[in-house]
């Protein structure tokens, strides 16, 4: 932690970031309490005080006409009481993603097994 | 000097009072593993100084974290998605066994929740984190494909699956 105090030191851990494009997709959902501080080279720099929510994507560089960034993403949570919290999460990216989103009966179906399992689970806490 | 010092010893009582782990081993910190058919769940909860070395969740946390890595444990050909895959999640074959980070690079996704300071490192970005911060990821390996399903049911158990579809026939 102590060279990062060092203007010279902090100025060439971040010259190590220049230069590498991200070799993956992200889809991020994040919310911060506090102080936040980012420096990258996929468009993802911040600096924030307080309360943020964010949901976002970083897309590698892709080809022409080839698929960048299909995702498809079906998120439910249920509290009962203090104790009781269920989560369920699906995420599909690429040439799945596409498919499913296509799909316009998959995509229900998967939407009611996402929010009926979690809050089945939920009712079914003691 | 002697600050230094008197620093370095409340920072080593600290983390003895707490607790000091690498990638989940280590004191204070607990390591869970659910492995099925298609995924394997890697679970790691504690207080203290927690060094993670592995990417995608490579970062150190000091203060609380409770963390859920989901990873596929094979891939398979694009043109065997099934609905069924979808919707049924494997039951956990097995827990506490060996947790493969194989395909962890190409595909994972991960929740965490970090109370205190954390830092992540990646080639592409540098973070630092005092608070509290709450975190859903999904990272995907570049022309590759992927289905995750992940459940967490009070804090006691955690299953998932996770599919990693590849454009062509995995070789045998």
């Amino acid at each position: 932690m102590k060279s990062f105090t060092r203007p010279g030191s902090l100025v060439g851990a971040l010259l190590l970031l220049c230069g590498c494009q991200s070799s993956h997709y992200l889809y991020v959902q994040e919310t911060v309490v506090g102080v936040d501080v980012g420096v990258g080279t996929s468009g993802n720099n911040r600096l924030s005080v307080g309360y943020t929510t964010d949901t976002f994507a970083v897309i590698p560089e892709k080809g022409d006409g080839l698929d960048a960034a299909s995702s498809v993403a079906i998120i439910d949570g249920a509290i009962k009481g203090l104790d009781c919290f269920n989560y369920e999460q699906f995420n599909a990216t690429g040439n799945a993603a596409a498919a499913i989103a296509k799909n316009g009966e998959v995509l229900t179906s998967l939407r009611e097994t996402i929010y009926d399992t979690a809050r089945d689970n939920t009712n079914n806490c003691q | 000097m002697p600050g230094t010092v008197q620093r370095g010893l409340w920072v080593a009582l600290l983390t003895m009072l707490s607790g000091c782990a690498i990638n989940g081993y280590g004191v204070g910190f607990s390591r869970q593993t659910h492995t099925s058919d298609y995924g394997s769940i890697e679970r790691i909860e504690g207080f203290g100084v927690l060094l993670d070395t592995r990417s995608p969740t490579r970062s150190l946390v000091i203060g609380h974290i409770e963390r859920f890595l989901l990873c596929p444990s094979k891939a398979v050909a694009l043109d065997s998605i099934s609905t069924d895959s979808l919707f049924n999640l494997p039951a956990v074959q097995s827990t506490d066994s060996e947790f493969s980070l194989a395909l962890c690079q190409d595909a994972a996704a991960f929740q965490r929740a970090r109370s205190g300071l954390s830092m992540d490192f990646s080639p592409t970005l540098f973070r630092l984190l005092i608070g509290h911060q709450q975190q859903s990821v999904v990272h995907i390996q570049k022309d590759t494909h992927s289905v995750f399903r992940l459940q967490y049911l009070s804090g006691e158990a955690a299953q998932g699956q996770a599919l990693l579809f590849l454009t062509e026939e995995p070789s045998p």
